[in-house]
């Protein structure tokens, strides 16, 4: 592990048990992330990749869900053989995620001063409530609230959603961490407000130093901020990269499927182009690789067995029998 | 020139807010839809774009008389329908259909599929039992459904296939005009694309006439014929979608271009954010209502509200700004 | 069973080119009938089957004649206890009447005034929360302040009322407690109507032309079937308390005509002595109480079309 490495996944897997079949919603999983950087996990329903994330935290809904194999190495440390009152200290503090529906996210009935106060009460020797409020104040300020003090003793509902999703983006960062998992946080936002809040996002990461992982489904907002890119389809990885190449030269059909069949703002075209089928019941995988069902380009093998990672030489890696050496021509 | 098969004319929408219970008062109004006029010609696509708290939501409503209007015309097939008579609306709605967003609410849980889509043919007694089945059958296969989806229920659907369902359902009638809200902001990237040419296939083939609301701005480009941006209740700008896309006149319609994130990592940090809120629709900002967050704002524009003109031929634009 | 098949239907466009537009493949998915029959609760089931049957067949089935009093034989004990016999197998109560057949009799009042009780209350309350909770405005008003204040008058006290101007019996007993129990299915099911109103498939239902009448019937009903369901199995159980109750007061069923809470009164002097008078009717009304709220949550699961295959 590189010294600037702060989280290694390995072969991680979650599943669900259900009424109707076990679901592998997350089926050996491996990525890393260094410092100060955004990786964008992008995939669709049921790709994996929110309960990635709430398995980094520790936070799958259980008992249905539990995490069945793997490591994950934060800071040189297995998360999953920590205790959960260990877990706890780590979460809000080291590794803070933020949702998507900032109505949600806060509790209704208490103040927003209250809320951001929270984590530093927890997790920080801070006390004292003039050291307190200066704390909370400095965070609201950070993330763009106008004139904070004066709002300490509003309320969520008081507040517009791009304020909320501000003030919940502040609670994340509170204690310095160094690991932000943000979960589509944007969906619920308007565009101009999203586009200040990926700003944010951006200024964050300079600043603090903050690694992100930005779940999203949104190719454009992944283009706009992230750093590396992986694809998740069906429970795994199977396609990463840099963000330049993955849009300019995809290596997995699938990523280029996705790539084409988003509408392009100045770009003529009669009929979008579309992906075939839909994604795969988690109950009942495919046997092969779980995309050639929908794969125009799939071969014989494609259907037979799943394929090997093949490093790629512009960094990163595609799971894709296209790419593997005794395939590739 | 024939006339448009939609028109509406300074429609205004306000929701009041009472205050008291037994006796109330009204102390406010939500200015939802604040006068707005446009015309849609048949088999057209018009869109409605905007921000939340723009209207284009309670626009649809209206258009479906899910709400009525405080005042302002809407003219459907040389009809007025904003005033209603009970046989005017069954005639309407029967030429009128909807998508809506959702597509895990929209259709009935306990319904089997063929009792939601025979629905709106039943309201109109259009059809004999014998042959309600058949139609089923086509229009199920129009939206690429296999028949025996017909006894089935909604649940046992992906997203993607729920919203063909709806489709099937607003098809069924034989409309001439569709209100489409959203339509695919809630299914994956990779459906939303099966679904948009679906929309676009059956477009030309029955000569439907679409209103489109929706949010992605390349979706809009793609799809209308005509673009309209909505702020506050008040249509800002609006023209062909090439000319709108390509040649913006208004600052917010700029704005919303520049602020749509583009799937080209290339092209990330380019145009300048909007800052500030949206206002709110019961207390608007005097003048133009987007003036507080306009770069471009000049005195005129906080004393005086910019009217709707034309432009260039056929883009219409509410600003104060010389555009020549 | 899975069907995946991927049809692709050639249709004509009208302009002499195809438009080739995939079929989806759909798999259906649910519980099947075989499933759901594999969670029936055998146990409730077979409780209120025992109590349906003896209620319709108690003069077929009862030992002895429910009102038959001997003084010579009065408190003797269930069968398996010391002075116990086969012939009264559940012993005899203080008037030496066979507890048994007693029981077997007071069926017939606890099943006739759930069933009837709930089908009356069930549907007024139901009605009212329809009109109220879908048209709003004046109707909602008016309907819910009756509600209330139906609501607001304490039970027993209201029942002591009613029997005061209406003479006692059961065909009373019915009135009386359909008035107490319509209320709060009006109440609670209005909420769910509430909800359900502002569902897209109910726009969706306007926008297609439909009826409010449709709308009411096809839309908001079936999906308020959970709600109430859970309701009824819920009242069924007070009502059955609440008769006791009144049978308890001497305002319900009139003596000797049996029924469980009148006999669970009656027993209360006896408990230490001969427990069994008490404890018998007492363990009738849990027994079938229980019975009710277990068959009722299988059957909401039942009815839901989520959990069942087409």
């Amino acid at each position: 592990m590189s010294a600037k490495e702060i989280l290694k996944v390995n072969h991680l897997k979650t599943y669900f048990t259900t009424r109707r079949g076990l679901v592998k919603a997350v089926d050996d999983v491996g990525f890393h992330i260094s410092a100060g950087e955004i990786v964008g996990l992008v995939g669709e329903s049921g790709s994996g990749k929110s309960i990635t994330c709430l398995s980094i935290l520790g936070l799958v809904p259980q008992p249905a869900g539990r995490i069945v194999g793997g490591e994950i190495f934060f800071q040189g440390e297995d998360l999953l053989k920590k205790t959960e009152n260990e877990m706890r200290r780590i979460r809000g503090s080291k590794i803070t995620i933020i949702l998507q529906d900032p109505l949600t996210s806060l509790n209704p009935v208490f103040s927003i001063g209250n809320q951001v106060a929270e984590p530093f009460k927890y997790h920080t020797e801070v006390r004292g409530r003039k050291n307190v409020i200066e704390r909370v104040v400095n965070v609201l300020t950070c993330v763009g609230i106008p004139s904070p003090k004066s709002r300490l003793k509003d309320f969520p509902h008081q507040f517009s959603g791009g304020m909320r999703q501000r003030v919940v983006a502040g609670m994340s960062i509170a204690c310095q961490p160094q690991l932000l998992i943000a979960d589509e946080p944007t969906t619920a936002l308007d565009v101009t407000i999203q586009a200040q809040f990926l700003r944010l996002i951006k200024t964050l990461q300079k600043e603090q130093n903050l690694a992100v992982i930005f779940i999203s489904h949104d190719l454009g907002i992944v283009a706009e901020i992230c750093d590396r890119v992986l694809v998740m389809y069906a429970g795994r990885i199977i396609e990463s990269g840099d963000v330049f190449r993955i849009f300019e030269n995809p290596a997995h059909p699938y990523t280029e499927g996705l790539m084409k069949s988003v509408p392009l703002l100045g770009s003529k075209v009669d009929t979008l182009f579309s992906i075939n089928g839909q994604p795969p019941d988690l109950r009942h995988l495919p046997q092969g690789c779980r995309f050639s069902p929908r794969c125009t380009k799939a071969m014989e093998v494609c259907h037979r067995e799943y394929p090997p990672k093949t490093l790629l030489a512009s960094g990163g890696f595609v799971n894709c029998w296209l790419w593997d050496e005794h395939y590739h021509d | 020139m024939t006339e448009p098969l939609v028109r509406v004319s300074n429609l205004v929408k306000h929701f009041s807010i009472n205050k008291g219970t037994i006796i109330a008062r009204q102390v406010g109004a939500i200015k939802a839809v604040d006068g707005i006029s446009f015309s849609i010609d048949e088999g057209d696509t018009l869109s409605l774009i905007g921000e939340s708290g723009c209207g284009k939501s309670t626009t649809a409503k209206l258009l479906l008389l899910l709400e009525r209007p405080t005042s302002g015309e809407m003219i459907f097939s040389g009809r007025d329908i904003s005033h209603f008579s009970y046989k005017r609306i069954d005639w309407y709605r029967s030429q009128t259909q909807a998508v809506f967003q959702d597509p895990y609410s929209s259709l009935n849980p306990r319904m089997r599929v063929n009792e939601i889509i025979s629905e709106p043919l039943k309201a109109h007694k259009r059809l004999p039992r014998g042959e309600m089945k058949s139609r089923i059958t086509e229009v199920l296969n129009i939206v690429g459904l296999p028949s025996r989806a017909m006894d089935m229920f909604p649940h046992e659907f992906s997203g993607g296939q729920r919203q063909r369902l709806a489709i099937a359902r607003a098809l069924a009638p034989n409309p001439k005009f569709m209100i489409l809200d959203e339509p695919v902001s809630a299914l994956d990237v990779s459906i939303r694309a099966q679904i948009i040419n679906l929309l676009k296939d059956i477009q030309a083939r029955f000569k439907l006439t679409y209103l489109l609301i929706a949010h992605d701005l390349a979706l809009v480009e793609h799809v209308s014929t005509v673009s309209a941006v909505m702020y506050v209740g008040k249509i800002v700008e609006m023209a062909l979608s090439e000319d709108l896309f390509s040649k913006p006149l208004h600052p917010y319609t700029k704005a919303l271009i520049a602020a749509s994130p583009r799937p080209d990592p290339r092209k990330r940090g380019t145009g300048n954010i909007l800052y500030g809120e949206v206002p709110s629709p019961i207390n608007p900002p005097e003048g133009c209502r987007f003036h507080p967050r306009c770069v471009n704002a000049i005195k005129i524009c906080r004393e005086r509200e910019p009217i709707l003109h034309e432009e260039n031929n056929g883009h219409y634009v509410a600003c104060h700004l010389d555009f020549k | 069973m899975r069907a995946g098949i991927e049809e692709v239907v050639m249709l004509d466009s009208g302009d002499g080119s195809a438009i080739n537009i995939p079929t989806v493949e759909i798999a259906p998915s649910g519980n099947t009938l075989k499933q759901t029959l594999k969670r029936f609760p055998v146990v409730p089931a077979t409780i209120l089957f025992l109590v349906l049957f003896s209620a319709i067949f108690a003069p077929l089935i009862a030992p002895h004649d429910p009102q038959a009093f001997s003084i010579s034989k009065k408190l003797l004990p269930p069968f398996w206890q010391k002075g116990g016999s086969f012939e009264y197998i559940l012993g005899t109560d203080h008037m030496g009447r066979d507890l048994l057949s007693r029981l077997i009799y007071g069926a017939r009042i606890a099943v006739l005034v759930s069933v009837v009780v709930i089908v009356s209350a069930g549907f007024l309350g139901l009605m009212v929360a329809m009109l109220a909770g879908y048209f709003g405005g004046w109707v909602d008003l008016v309907l819910m302040r009756i509600v209330d204040i139906q609501m607001s008058i304490p039970g027993l006290l209201f029942a002591v009322a009613l029997a005061g101007v209406l003479k006692p019996g059961l065909k009373n007993v019915v009135i009386i407690l359909t008035v107490w129990s319509w209320a709060v299915f009006a109440r609670v099911v209005r909420g769910e109507v509430l909800s359900i109103k502002e569902r897209d498939f109910v726009a969706m239902a306007k926008v297609s032309g439909s009826s409010s009448l449709f709308i009411i019937v096809k839309h908001l009903l079936p999906n308020v079937l959970n709600t109430f369901v859970v309701l009824a199995t819920l009242q069924v159980g007070r009502l059955i308390i609440f008769e006791a109750s009144l049978s308890y007061l001497g305002l319900g069923v009139q003596p000797p005509t049996p029924a469980w809470g009148a006999m669970l009164a009656d027993g209360r002097n006896y408990i230490v002595d001969a427990w069994w008078l008490a404890t018998v009717p007492g363990l009738a009304i849990l027994g079938t109480c229980l019975g009710i709220n277990l068959f009722g949550d299988w059957l909401r699961d039942a009815l839901d079309p989520k959990l069942r295959q087409v």
